[in-house]
């Protein structure tokens, strides 16, 4: 039961980092960034590489973050900020066709598709939590989503900075007129969702290996945290990320594994019915 | 109602396009003459990338080696070899049009290695005998070994039936076993390893049940918790890529790891021991296929060492020697029947040829599989002693070391 | 009409005479092209470009027409190859009747998904269709028997049509035949009064339906459409190979589909196949860059992405308006043209609304308000701001449900009624601020006519006699209406290019296109000019003239007194007073009122026209 519990928890921080990551760039420029799987995972790869050169930890985040800002800034300048102000979904193709990049390069510098991530961490196996068992690398998952998201809320509700970030997404050239150099804070969300995603590999590494295919999966299953948490809200990630992946185990440990996606599906339905915005997604009032 | 000038311009575009397309694609090349001075002609359609690239991969290398081993010796009858390989990315429809397209090229080829899935297979192989070309491949799915529907198709492998049978006969053999459980994936894979559970079991003193996982999941603890709770004497777990160390890890967490456990032959096929660590490798059975497990160097025949060579010439290995090796075979078996033809080369003859092969030496360690083809057997499968289940210690040569009950 | 815009319409006033004769070679030379010396591998690639530019056209229809993004595609793709499995295995083999019951089955599936999936839109019916996906294998699984299951099934036997088997060329010619009337029954649906609707929906929801245009009804409707095509290339799918597996309809090729549809246009017809033919023979080539093919397609994506706005057809659209910016023309002249024609005859109704009532959390917007309008009378709704009239508009076009009385039209209670079918039973409405959709002034015009004699969307995708009739008497009544505005000129012209004076007349031409029971005027003067708003006055004197009922809700005092029979006075939500406007005028309480507010009241007097 606890085993479990922690499984789902472990497994929503997962999805809850995604989402955090669609909603920095979301916030700023409002578009979704499908790449935002394949920075995890390719995150993953290179701390397995890092880990070969016996980099200590410190070295191996900060080398990751610098990589993730620079793929992400690479990203934005080529395949984002040239189709802004187009309102046809085109990010849709390109940031999958940064996903697809991100995927290849690894293939290509990678001999294997599945590699095991060393935690850094303690030499125990598994810990012992409430009778339950759980691996530590999974204790820091939780703890980073719950962390991230709730000081990532709290930046973009509370701080002058953070509100003009989010502000940015409800009209670029109001944010213009007041001063917001709307350029530069765009670079700056999508390096942030780059330099996150790449750190956040040394951490989601040890649960699910470095895969290749994870990327598309994790940028999904992102996607669909994203719509129930509420477009826009981290908060909203952090307890539509947890929710999902406890809903999926539990589903996977009492009933049927394979009804994990329509139960999923099923909750996601609900709480759009109910809640069209998300659960803590703002309403925004149509004008008649 | 209202005027749409664009739309029609449009229409003329496509319809000037369209015409372009035509011209372009026209005019296809007539069959050249074939004479001994010309080269032999092998085309290789698999997913180089994609879900299957690690077994692809290795299978292609294994096939290239062999045509270079072959070529080194002066060739088949004379006659180089030429090696070409195609990727269909694990997709059956574009594996067709890839090898629709060399079909209908300048050069016809003369042996097509048909992926490494049984669903490339499947798709490839209509289009093989209505072409009268010979296709081999390491496909399981028992669905191909229809020579009345797939004539010209020929599969190096031990069907995935058997190789469950293997395992099944192994654990009746130990005496004590009541109750084993199948842990498998929702998918293709999962499918036939359940169907051949089912099968395996029927008839025996073993109960079983089935427990299976979504394939698109990062964690397996809660079936293998619901495994667990069943309490069976063995589990037999089967996945591929990624999920074969997620089974691992999911196992200890479940704390499963004192239920003994056989990992299927695509589990095993993983670098097992490089995925698991410590508590997750307590208990683990693997299936080991011919060439995978530990062969001293003194009873390593001269083929073998050959084949070796020439593998470990193109780099590192990315997978079990098992792997290579039948992508070897799948050339040299071909060769073999080349070999046997009298007068011109046709697809036909070399379709007979490989039909009337020689049974496998007791010694010998290609062919991989013990079993041999005839006018109504495609698959070359074996028996049951073709396979080990052991655990396993280290590696040595790439080759894995069993280590001593 | 061809004549009067200019050369290049000449050219398709001729391309129109042999639109269906070049369709017609076009077809028949695809279908040929392995007689003519296509290689069989070619005519493959073509075959599969076919089949894609199918399944693309469907997402085309979804989510370039009506705003709404899907990626159900493969599902429905998927239904129609497994419609193919079973219908030739067990039943009968003929390509024929798979293609039936496939087209019957995507439309099935697209029915029963839309449903939920569009009544919430956007993000939900993205994700939503996205499970659908993930949930094919799950289904292909659950019916192994029939399916084969995950392992996929082989055996599927060679084509047949009326007993006859087909070769792989015959196949093509087939698929090539279905394809193109596939394509000419798309284009004939998003070129018509429906594809207009279409255009306004885009535009605004609000504004469809308060031009009789069922929301939810015309998504799901094209939703259901959208997924005939894609379930008839399945059928051909199934037959292709003679092996299906589920893994064929995955994600992956969701994003194909997504990919070709934005990289063709997906605002586009015949950008379906662009797209199709791009993303089938790009990726083929992928082999070429060996381990470096992932990487290719995605700078491929990329680049495609960023370079070609609107997609390939928008590229051609580009190349056309530079040669038409070349070409020397007179600017369009918008300025209205005084108009001489008569407005045609309006058939008004009796508007009443008795006693109705409306509160917001407790608050009272509305108490008891009764007063009615009859034909061929304007009667002027007047009040400071919230003092309830814009409630009162909202409630009787069908936006707000009211708490207390009703509200008839004619004989006909319509207090109960959702927007779209308010507006079906005769009320038509303007917009403080003009809704105008992305359509040529005429079209924009003809709009409000979907709740007229409406042909159905097979007689309009066949172009059957009805339709030609409807189109027929559509023009007519819109020109007509055009003239009698002064429109005519400017009936060619993008409505978005208008000026506001321009717009609110277009607005109220397209009230009267769809010969309303009721016209319902919303500020209809503000931010018009004197010339402007006596040519307005003019119109609507004409509407009351010809019969008309007109409710006009507006600020402009001096306009209400030269329009108005009746003036009925809001205040708090209440009636004051109903009366004649110079009795109102003189009322003790509208003149504390209009007083109250210096910007109205003073220069009205002053500016009164007598």
């Amino acid at each position: 039961m606890i085993t479990t519990l922690l499984s789902g928890l472990a497994l929503g921080a997962v999805y809850t980092l995604v989402a955090v990551g669609y909603n920095l760039t979301w916030l700023t420029t409002r578009t979704v960034n499908f790449a935002q799987g394949g920075f995890m995972v390719a995150g993953t790869f290179l701390t397995v590489w890092c880990q070969h050169r016996g980099y200590p930890i410190a070295l191996t985040l900060l080398f990751l973050a610098a990589a993730g800002a620079t793929v992400a800034a690479v990203e934005f300048t080529f395949a984002i900020r040239p189709i802004l102000n187009r309102s046809d979904h085109t990010e849709l193709v390109t940031t999958v066709g940064v996903l697809t990049v991100i995927q290849g390069v690894i293939l290509l510098l990678s001999k294997e598709d599945v590699l095991r991530v060393r935690f850094f961490g303690s030499s125990r196996e598994l810990l012992d939590v409430l009778g339950g068992k759980v691996s530590p690398a999974e204790i820091w998952l939780i703890f980073l989503a719950v962390v991230i998201s709730l000081s990532t809320h709290w930046w973009t509700r509370h701080t002058r900075l953070g509100l003009a970030a989010s502000g940015l997404s409800d009209d670029r050239e109001a944010a213009m007129l007041l001063g917001v150099n709307t350029g530069r804070f765009s670079y700056v969300a999508f390096m942030a969702s780059g330099a996150l995603g790449f750190a956040l590999g040394p951490f989601v590494g040890p649960k699910t290996f470095a895969v290749v295919a994870l990327a598309a999966l994790l940028s999904i299953k992102g996607f669909v945290v994203l719509a129930v948490g509420g477009v826009g809200s981290n908060l909203g990630a952090l307890v539509g990320g947890l929710a999902v992946g406890c809903i999926e185990v539990f589903v996977a440990r009492n009933l049927e594994s394979t009804w994990q996606n329509g139960a999923v599906f099923l909750v996601f339905i609900s709480v759009m019915l109910l809640r069209p915005q998300g659960l803590f997604g703002e309403q925004r009032e149509r004008v008649v | 109602m209202n005027v749409r000038p664009v739309t029609r311009h449009r229409l003329a575009a496509i319809t000037l396009a369209s015409v372009a397309l035509v011209s372009a694609c026209g005019g296809s090349g007539n069959d050249a003459n074939k004479s001994s001075s010309v080269p032999l002609r092998v085309l290789f359609v698999g997913g180089l990338t994609g879900p299957l690239s690690t077994t692809a991969i290795a299978v292609e290398r294994g096939a290239k080696a062999s045509v270079e081993h072959l070529n080194s010796q002066g060739g088949v009858k004379g006659r180089k070899i030429e090696f070409t390989s195609k990727d269909d990315q694990s997709d059956p429809t574009r594996a067709v049009t890839l090898l629709q397209g060399e079909l209908t090229g300048n050069a016809k080829p003369d042996l097509v290695i048909a992926g490494v899935g049984s669903n490339e297979a499947l798709a490839m192989a209509p289009l093989l005998a209505r072409n009268k070309v010979v296709g081999i491949a390491s496909a399981v799915s028992p669905k191909l070994n229809d020579p009345g529907l797939y004539p010209y198709f020929f599969s190096e492998a031990f069907p995935a039936s058997d190789q469950v049978k293997a395992a099944a006969v192994y654990l009746e053999g130990l005496g004590n076993v009541k109750k084993v459980a199948l842990v498998a994936p929702s998918d293709a894979l999962g499918d036939g390893t359940a169907a051949n559970f089912a099968a395996a079991f029927t008839g025996g003193t073993i109960a079983t049940q089935v427990f299976r996982f979504p394939t698109d999941a990062v964690d397996f603890t809660p079936i293998l918790q619901k495994t667990a709770a069943y309490k069976p004497d063995w589990i037999y777990m089967e996945g591929s890529g990624a999920q074969a160390p997620i089974l691992l890890a999911s196992r200890e967490k479940a704390g499963a790891t004192g239920i003994k456990t056989i990992a299927g032959a695509t589990a095993s096929s993983q670098p097992l021991l490089k995925l698991g660590k410590g508590q997750q490798l307590t208990n683990l059975y693997a299936t080991l296929t011919p060439n995978a497990a530990y062969i001293e160097p003194a009873k390593r025949n001269e083929e073998f060492n050959a084949f070796f060579a020439a593998i470990r010439s193109q780099g590192a290995l990315a997978t079990s020697p098992y792997v290579y090796s039948v992508g070897w075979d799948n050339i040299s078996i071909w060769a073999k029947a080349l070999a046997r033809v009298e007068g011109d080369v046709t697809g036909e003859k070399v379709k007979t040829a490989m039909e009337s092969e020689p049974a496998k030496a007791s010694s010998a360690q290609f062919p991989v599989y013990s079993g041999q083809y005839s006018t109504t057997n495609h698959m070359h499968g074996g028996h049951p002693e073709d396979f080990t289940f052991a655990q396993l210690q280290e590696y040595k040569d790439d080759m894995l070391v069993i280590k001593p009950e | 009409m061809a004549a009067s815009t200019g050369s290049p319409v000449a050219a398709h006033g001729l391309l129109r005479w042999f639109r269906v004769p070049l369709w017609v070679i076009l077809t028949a030379t695809l279908a040929l092209t392995p007689k003519l010396g296509l290689s069989p591998s070619a005519s493959r690639q073509l075959l599969l470009i076919a089949l894609l530019s199918l399944v693309v056209s469907g997402l085309n229809l979804s989510f370039g027409f009506t705003g709404e993004l899907s990626f159900a595609q493969p599902a429905m793709y998927a239904i129609g190859a497994y419609s193919t499995v079973i219908v030739s295995m067990h039943f009968v083999n003929d390509v024929l009747v798979c293609m039936v019951v496939a087209i019957a089955a995507g439309l099935l599936l697209g029915l029963l998904s839309g449903i939920p999936g569009l009544r919430l839109g956007g993000w939900v019916l993205a994700i939503s269709s996205l499970y659908l996906v993930l949930l094919v294998p799950d289904v292909v699984s659950a019916t192994k028997e029939y399916t084969g299951g995950f392992q996929g099934i082989g055996g599927i036997p060679l084509p047949r049509m009326f007993g006859h088997e087909l070769g792989t060329d015959a196949f093509l010619a087939v698929v090539i035949v279905a394809t193109a009337a596939w394509f000419a029954l798309f284009r004939n649906l998003v070129v018509s009064s429906f594809g207009d609707s279409l255009a306004v929906l885009r535009e605004s929801p609000i504004l469809a339906s308060s031009l009789g245009i069922s929301v939810y009804a015309t998504k799901l409707k094209v939703y259901a459409i959208s997924g005939a095509p894609a379930a008839m290339a399945g059928a051909f799918f199934g037959y292709l190979d003679g092996f299906v597996a589920p893994e064929t309809f995955g994600i992956s090729l969701a994003i194909v589909v997504l990919a070709a549809s934005i990289l063709g246009g997906s605002r586009s017809v015949y950008g379906a196949f662009a797209g199709a033919a791009l993303l089938q023979l790009g990726p083929m080539q992928s082999t070429a860059f060996g381990d470096y093919a992932f990487i290719a397609y995605g700078v491929f994506l990329i680049l495609a992405g960023v370079l070609l706005r609107r997609g390939l057809v928008g590229v051609w659209d580009g190349l056309l308006e530079k040669r038409r910016a070349r070409s020397p023309k007179a600017p369009v002249h918008i300025a209205l043209t005084a108009a001489d024609a008569e407005l045609p005859p309006v058939n008004g109704q009796r508007l009443s609304v008795a006693g109705v009532s409306k509160k917001f959390g407790g608050v009272a917007a509305l108490t008891d308000v009764t007063f009615d309008v009859n034909p061929g009378e304007i009667v002027a709704l007047i009040g400071p701001n919230g003092s309830g009239k814009t409630t009162l508009l909202n409630i009787i076009s069908g936006y707000y449900k009211l708490d207390e009385g009703a509200v008839h039209l004619g004989d006909t209670a319509i207090s109960r009624l959702s927007t779209h079918r308010v507006a079906r039973a005769g009320i038509a409405r303007t917009f403080q601020t003009p809704s105008v959709p992305a359509l040529s002034v005429r079209a924009a015009v003809g709009s409000s006519r979907s709740r007229l004699n409406r042909a159905s969307l097979i007689e309009t995708m066949l172009r059957l006699p009805r339709y030609r009739r409807a189109v027929a008497s559509d023009r007519n009544s819109v020109d007509a209406v055009l003239a009698a505005v002064g429109l005519s000129a400017a009936a060619d012209t993008p409505a978005q290019s208008l000026p506001l004076g321009t717009r609110r007349m277009l607005e109220l031409a397209r009230s009267l296109a769809g010969q309303p029971g009721v016209l319902l005027l919303d500020e209809v003067a503000s931010g018009l000019d004197d010339e402007e708003i006596e040519e307005l006055s003019r119109i609507v004197r004409a509407v009351r003239s010809q019969g008309g009922a007109v409710l006009l809700v507006e600020h402009n005092f001096p306009l209400v007194r030269s329009l108005a029979d009746r003036v009925v006075v809001l205040s708090r939500g209440e009636v004051v007073v109903v009366a004649a406007p110079d009795e109102v005028a003189q009322h003790p309480e509208v003149l504390e009122h209009y007083l109250g507010q210096p910007s109205v009241a003073p220069t009205s007097e002053a500016g009164t026209p007598s």
